[in-house]
């Protein structure tokens, strides 16, 4: 038989994974925008010699995001609809 | 030119997303916190506010009720911007007042999409109101 789920426990136990998550995706923000931004940079000025570095960075800071939401959704922490769409788009391939 | 008003703590966030909104065409107002936010909307009456919900201070949640609940700032569209993870917290920003919730790191088209249709809303909105 199933115990009954406390909602203040599973409030406490989501705490501190939630706040990881949160500083993570965070820190992964600047990294991804800042790659985006060079790139686009880049592109303008003709310097495409530096696109598939600044692409590497943008790709793999994409891939440690997705990395850490499916680890985080692993032990239970739900996700955003918002980030539902951009997991069901880079599987698509159209991020 | 639309206005925003980027209300954020993080710098390095600051700099990069004001810098790639600049660079699609908006002028970009920078508030670092809660209180200097609430206050930024009132005197530079912007077109739309992304409101960072973890602020120092006064939280994004609380800073968009009491923009909600002024006069003159209330018809102001709030984008809450978040990293947080909980699908419990798009409720939240929503019962907060926020017209729309997006995720950090931020993808710069869907954030893009969701700022025209609200500053495509607000336009339409006050060009039905009537003029007394």
């Amino acid at each position: 038989m199933t115990e009954p789920q406390n909602p203040a426990s599973e409030e406490t136990r989501h705490a501190m994974p939630a706040k990881l998550l949160h500083d993570l995706r965070t820190e992964l923000g600047p990294i991804i925008g800042y790659a985006e931004l060079l790139m686009e940079l880049a592109h303008e000025q003709g310097q495409e010699c530096f696109l598939p570095d600044l692409q590497n960075i943008q790709t793999a800071a994409k891939n440690m995001a997705a990395f850490i939401s499916a680890n985080f959704r692993g032990i239970g922490l739900p996700e955003t609809p918002a980030e539902s769409a951009t997991q069901q788009a880079a599987a698509s391939g159209t991020s | 030119m639309p206005k925003l008003l980027l209300v954020e703590d993080n710098e390095m966030n600051r700099d990069m997303l004001s810098r790639r909104l600049q660079r699609k065409g908006y002028e970009v107002v920078l508030a670092v916190d809660g209180p200097s936010g609430v206050e930024m909307a009132r005197t530079h009456a912007p077109d739309l506010i992304l409101m960072d919900m973890s602020l120092p201070i006064l939280d994004g949640w609380e800073a968009t009720r009491r923009l909600k609940s002024d006069a003159a700032t209330q018809h102001i569209p709030v984008i809450a911007l978040t990293a947080h993870a909980m699908s419990s917290d798009r409720e939240k920003a929503l019962e907060a007042g926020c017209d729309e919730y997006d995720t950090k790191p931020i993808e710069l088209p869907r954030l893009l999409g969701k700022i025209e249709s609200l500053l495509s809303r607000a336009a339409h909105s006050s060009a039905e109101k009537p003029t007394s």
